[in-house]
Formats: structure tokens, sequence, C-alpha cells
């Protein structure tokens, strides 16, 4: 678990550098975080900024072919290692610690792909953005010293709010809404660890939050998991950024082609 | 791992790894078919599935750097990859059909990526068989007979689970902790009937040991088995892993599919 950990914290050092890569969408965001991050520029949200930058970090690598863990997928690479590292580095919390946490997010995972997926194709966004979410909740509650109830209870609420989740990758690619997904589910573990650590009541059960999630995952429409047939997918941005990006249009460039030939 | 997606990347990658095992690492034309229902007609391409797989198809892990160009290095090889679709009614939505062939074979296997990079191969040539990838495999193709070759597994000192198959093609596959020892190999290859045997190297990083039993498969199975207040990350496979013990969440070990 140490040998992940570091080349989850190698992925974030190297993307912090600035990252490039052709036929990808976004550019290096993270660096500019970074630079708005230590001139004041942003709303101070505490340990959240230095998890937001690493998620993104995180988010920068893999589209960028860097070497990545997919925890649980590639596509949800960044919210738990995100969350565990950057709270850890933000408080200054040792290292043995977060490999420890990261065993705890282990164990969420163990118990959704018990009675779930991790697979988007089979169950949308909720199956990996979502379980990144639980999984980062529980992780977080170990990194902070709560106990095995807190943990799970953390897991509970974060997973419930996840519930629906759609995928639909703009530009056919995995990295629009993907980098705002992986944020969100930090961000939903961040705050559903603070309120399992202050006694927050989940009411529904872990067992039975990860059952139900997988009968609401396998509701959503065909269109609507991974297949670029629906949600943001086909909007006409979307398609003139994959036309742009086909053509052979880099990082950046989609945004300067004439959009009059864009499907609608 | 590398690339975009666990499911369509590192998941084909390993698929590939495993087609080119059985093909004795020897491949020149590749079909590969997806149904219309599933995700991969429309994203094989911009979520690396095609990356993914041509890079298992000449043996790459998941995270070589080569994956990046994947193309160049398919041409030299001399492989030809090829992708239509159809309605062939996959059940699941990443499922891979591939017929792979060279001068003096051919084979069928269809694969499905069950998420976060997990795999399983579900039927070759024909047979409704179950390799995961997290056990060393050892196909043994025979024509007629199996009963030399059972004669020999059983006089073998090493622990072997089998499971054998008539559809079409009559093949054998062992499933081990460690590779068959050679002397065993050697034995079954002069034994007559038997037309190939092939080794399945194991694609995931952890293995699943012969011998297991799952702990607990919810919290409330857990909690109710030790009682004990620990830490959640104590409960962590991981963790039991360090004691000598790991799970995952299906077992291949001595389990033939009907």
């Amino acid at each position: 678990m140490s040998e992940l950990v570091n080349i989850m914290k190698s992925g974030i050092r190297t993307a912090l550098k600035g990252t490039r890569h052709p036929s990808r969408i976004l550019g290096p965001q993270s660096v500019d975080f970074l630079k708005n991050l230590q001139s004041g520029n942003l709303a101070d949200l505490g340990v959240l900024n230095t998890v937001i930058l690493y998620v993104t970090a995180l988010m920068e690598a893999k589209s960028a072919m860097e070497i990545i863990v997919a925890a649980p997928t590639a596509g949800s690479c960044g919210a738990l290692p995100g969350t565990v590292i950057g709270t850890a580095d933000a408080l200054d919390i040792a290292e043995s610690r977060v490999v420890r946490a990261m065993m705890a997010g282990g164990v969420l995972g163990v118990l959704i792909i018990h009675n779930g997926t991790f697979s988007a194709e089979v169950a949308g966004c909720q199956a990996e953005c979502g379980s990144g979410s639980g999984m980062a909740a529980a992780a977080l509650v170990d990194l902070l010293g709560g106990t095995a109830d807190q943990a799970l209870a953390a897991a509970s609420l974060a997973l419930q709010n996840i519930f629906g989740m759609v995928c639909d990758p703009v530009a056919n690619r995995v990295e629009v809404p993907c980098l705002g997904k992986n944020i969100m589910a930090a961000s939903n573990a961040l705050t559903c660890a603070n309120m399992a650590l202050s006694g927050f009541d989940p009411v529904i059960p872990i067992d039975e939050v990860i059952v139900t999630m997988d009968k609401v995952g396998k509701s959503i429409p065909h269109e609507l998991r991974c297949t670029a047939l629906g949600g943001l997918s086909i909007t006409r941005t979307s398609k003139l950024i994959e036309r742009a990006l086909d053509q052979g249009a880099t990082e950046g460039e989609w945004k300067q082609m004439p959009d009059n030939k864009a499907e609608e | 791992m590398r690339g975009p997606s666990s499911s369509h990347s590192a998941a084909a990658a390993r698929i590939g790894r495993i087609a080119r095992a059985i093909m004795g690492g020897k491949i020149d034309h590749v079909l590969v078919e997806f149904d219309n229902s599933g995700s991969l007609p429309t994203t094989h391409l911009s979520h690396g599935s095609d990356m993914g797989l041509c890079a298992g198809l000449l043996g790459f892990e998941p995270s070589d750097p080569r994956l990046m160009r994947y193309e160049d290095e398919l041409a030299r090889a001399g492989v030809k990859v090829r992708y239509i679709t159809g309605d062939y009614g996959d059940q699941h939505p990443n499922t891979y059909r591939l017929t792979l062939e060279n001068k003096k074979e051919k084979h069928n296997i269809v694969a499905v990526s069950t998420g976060g990079g997990m795999i399983e191969i579900i039927s070759l040539d024909g047979n409704r068989v179950s390799i995961q990838g997290d056990i060393h495999e050892t196909l043994v193709f025979f024509e007629k007979d199996e009963q030399p070759i059972l004669a020999a597994i059983k006089n073998a000192e090493s622990d072997i689970d089998w499971c054998i198959y008539h559809q079409a093609i009559s093949f054998i596959i062992l499933k081990t902790s460690q590779p068959v020892e050679d002397g065993l190999i050697r034995k079954l290859s002069s034994l007559p009937g038997v037309t190939r045997i092939r080794y399945i190297a194991p694609v995931l990083p952890i293995l699943t040991p012969r011998s297991l039993k799952v702990p607990f498969e919810s919290y409330s199975s857990y909690w109710s088995s030790t009682g004990n207040v620990i830490g959640v990350w104590g409960i962590s496979p991981l963790s039991m892993r360090v004691n000598g013990e790991t799970f995952q969440k299906r077992l291949s070990v001595a389990r033939c599919p009907n």
C-alpha cells in the first residue's frame, strides 16, 4: 500500500510541474490553482483547497498518460488519493497514517464491490466517483482518528448523496465533467467525515445504502452510462470539441476552431 | 496503470495479454467485435480500449510507457487489428469478442471488463470458462481422451485444480498457485493426443490463494463475526494479507463454470 501511495504522490508532483498531452481538452489547471492559492485570490476553504489542488493534479496526470492508481478506477483516480493526501499534507499528518487511511478506504471498496460495481458502464458515475467519495469519507475519518463506526457512518452519509450520478463524458473523453465530479466527491467526503466525527446519524446503515446504490445505478438509462450518447456528451460544444480533437487540434486549440460545423 | 479509464485501458491490456498467452505469443490478425448495446462501440478509441487491448496483445503491462505509441509498436510487430460492431446479445456493456489468428491456429475469446481494471475471460473456443488473471493457469489442448492427462496430474505431487472442456475443441485448464513444474509440462507434452500446452501468467498484481474463505461480505457480517471495536483499517483486506491472508471478490480456484 505504501508503494501505491508513492505512485499517487508522484502523480501529484509531476502534474504540479505542468503537464501537456495532445488530444486533451483541459490544460494544466492545477498549476494555475496553486498560483492563485498562493497569491491569496481564493476563498479560504481550509484543507479543501489543498484537496482541490491534489485532485486536479491527479486527474491531469491521468490525462497526460502518467502512471496512476485506479482508486477505484482511472476516471475516479483523483477523489480518494487527493482527499487523503491533501488533508494529510494540509494538517501535517504522517505518511504511515495516510497508508492506514487508504486501507480503511479500501474496506469500503471491498464492501461496495461485493454488492455492486465500479463500472460506470454498468451503474453510471456513482459507481466510480460515487464509490470514491464513500471510500474517501471512511479513509478521512480514520486519518483524523475516528472509530470504525464513525468511518462507516461517514461512508453511508457520503454514498447517500451520490445516488443517480450519471456518466456523460464531454467529447467522449474522461476529463469533463470527470474532474468536477472528482472534486465534488472529495468535498462530499470531507463534509461527511466531519459530520460523522461529530456524531451525525446516517440513519440508513452502510450495507443497505450499498445495496440500494447498486439498484439505483442500474436504473440509470443506457445513454447516461458512459456511452457518450446522452447528457453533456451530446451538447453542441461537446460535439465541436470532439470533432476538433479528432481532426488533430491540440489541447486548447479547439477553442479557436470554427463552430459552424458542429452537430446540433 | 496509464490511460484515461481503468475499465477501458487497464482491463483491455489485461485481456490482450491473456489472449496473447492463449495464442502462444504469435498473433497475425485479430478481429474485435463489440455489441451495439454496450459502451465500447462509441468509446473504444477515446477511452483507451484500443490502446490497452493492442498493448496487451503485444505483451505490455498496463503501466508500460510504450502504450502511448502503441500504433507504431503494433505495426512493427505486424499484428493487424480490426473492429466491427453487431448485435450479439452480450449481457455486459464492456464485452470483448476476439477472434485471434496466426498461420497455425485460431481461437475465439469472449472477455468482459468488470470495472476498475478487473477482467474475466468468459468463453474460450465456445466453452464457458472463467479466467480472471488472478492465478497461474495452464491450458492443455487434447484430441479426445483426457484420462492420461488426469492420471499425470494426479500423480504429480503439486496441488492442482482443473476444469475440463469439450465444446468444439477439448482442453483442460490447470489452476495453480505457482507455474506448473517443467517436469509435469514435459510429461503432459509427451502424452498421445495432447496437441499443445499454453501457460497464462496472472495479470493481476495480487493473486488469489488456492484455499480461501472470504471473511466478510458486509459490515454487519463482519461485526457479528468479531464484535471487536477496532479502527476500520484493521479490517482491510490488505492488512489481512500482511497476516498471511487475502481475499478478492470472486474466487476463481476450483470453480468450473457450466
